[in-house]
């Protein structure tokens, strides 16, 4: 099925991004903590875009990159042992990446520098926390 | 075969239908224009989401992919503006104009592509629909010429197409459910619900309290999608069915907040409903 549906996506959304909205058994957190002017910071992107979301503010645009690229990050995540994963190095991981980059960039009008990213995915019905983790 | 050829070459079919989808897809396409001049700067700009690859993507594929292989926000900005312009010319003008809709379908296909992480089935399918409606016609004067005839023949033709574009939607997506557990064990709406990012606060909190309620949505729903291509030309029980497609998609819209996906699927339904002609007001 999932052969007939992305091949009938694919001349679309040629970096094998889904036509339609992952199904999803997890809520998402992103952790990001980087460097602004030589200042730490620590950020929450996905729960900062949910507060106050709507179509005009562009947070519903941020929120659908975020977390589909949450959902995909986490799909190919590598374990490491028990609940703790390692991100995979992908075209996905890139993309998750600079989806946060620019969000945090956009947030603080300046470059950001030496950010880290952890995701933690709760499955919705057993509250069971996955960490993703860069190493 | 003397019906099918009288079909589709006799008149222009489903006029009101036709003229009120065109118009409403350009209205749809305003509000998207202004959606993306609003928030310029994330989905085009100097912050853009989506990351851009340099991969090859072939002679044909790259008339779709201009602005992506370019990253110039410039040419992003000219594209969203032509797009408005001729969106408004289209939707305050009497005649339709076959090349302006071709260019707006070709600009929209790069626009979204361009942003691709923020997209949702909503945007795939508006492009599918710009390229279909762009063979309907908002003027209906039919002449004895070749030219007339082909008009007529695009007119009909397209009508159906975009009907059978609507039915493969929901035949694909129903399809997809039968082959999931959550949908099949009757979860999908309470997953959904509880999601954040696909819910609202107060649907997360009161979810819960209405599991046994979000079960009964879930085969609902599932009934319905797959139905939907047999039900929906029963005359009898059709505004009622598709005012429950309406609500369905307004409550996708605003409240999971996939905004276009839920408009753009209300607008579809204009296709179906049966306007009341003459004789039907005469009886």
């Amino acid at each position: 099925m999932d052969f007939y549906a992305m091949s009938y996506c694919n001349p679309y959304f040629y970096q094998d991004w889904r036509m339609f909205a992952p199904g999803t058994r997890y809520n998402y957190s992103i952790y990001a903590v980087y460097e602004v002017n030589g200042q730490k910071h620590y950020s929450f992107p996905i729960q900062e875009v949910l507060s106050d979301r709507n179509i005009f503010s562009g947070r519903e645009f941020l929120n659908t990159s975020l977390t589909d690229a949450s959902i995909f990050v986490h799909n190919t995540a590598v374990n490491v042992s028990g609940e703790l994963y390692k991100f995979n190095k992908d075209k996905y991981y890139q993309i998750f990446e600079h989806i946060n980059i620019q969000y945090l960039q956009k947030k603080h009008d300046s470059k950001i520098k030496n950010l880290k990213l952890m995701l933690c995915a709760t499955h919705i019905q057993t509250k069971k926390k996955t960490y993703l983790v860069n190493e | 075969m003397n019906k099918v050829v009288t079909y589709f070459f006799d008149e222009y079919r489903k006029q009101r239908n036709a003229r009120l989808f065109k118009n409403l897809l350009y209205v749809f396409l305003v509000v998207k224009c202004l959606l993306w001049l609003f928030n310029f700067d994330i989905l085009f700009g100097e912050y853009a989401v989506s990351l851009t690859y340099n991969e090859p993507i072939g002679f044909f594929k790259s008339f779709a992919y201009i602005i992506y292989l370019s990253k110039s926000s410039n040419l992003a900005l000219w594209f969203i503006c032509t797009t408005l312009l001729l969106s408004l010319v289209s939707l305050f003008g009497k005649r339709s104009y076959v090349l302006a809709d071709l260019i707006i379908y070709l600009l929209v296909l790069n626009l979204d592509i361009r942003i691709y992480t923020t997209t949702t089935a909503g945007e795939s399918l508006l492009v599918n629909l710009c390229f279909l409606s762009a063979w309907l016609r908002k003027d209906f004067n039919k002449g004895i010429g070749t030219y007339d005839q082909i008009k007529v023949l695009l007119h009909n033709t397209a009508f159906i197409a975009l009907i059978l574009q609507v039915c493969v939607l929901y035949g694909f997506s129903a399809l997809a459910k039968w082959y999931d557990a959550d949908w099949i064990s009757g979860e999908a709406v309470y997953l959904t619900t509880k999601a954040e990012h696909y819910s609202r606060p107060f649907m997360v909190n009161i979810a819960d309290p209405i599991h046994f309620l979000t079960v009964a949505v879930t085969y609902i729903l599932l009934l319905y999608q797959s139905l939907f291509p047999l039900l929906v030309w029963i005359k009898k029980i059709k505004p009622y069915f598709l005012l429950i497609g309406v609500l369905m998609h307004l409550y996708i819209a605003f409240v999971l907040g996939l905004f276009f996906f839920g408009l753009i699927m209300v607008i579809t339904y204009v296709l179906f409903f049966d306007f009341k002609t003459h004789a039907d007001v005469k009886a």
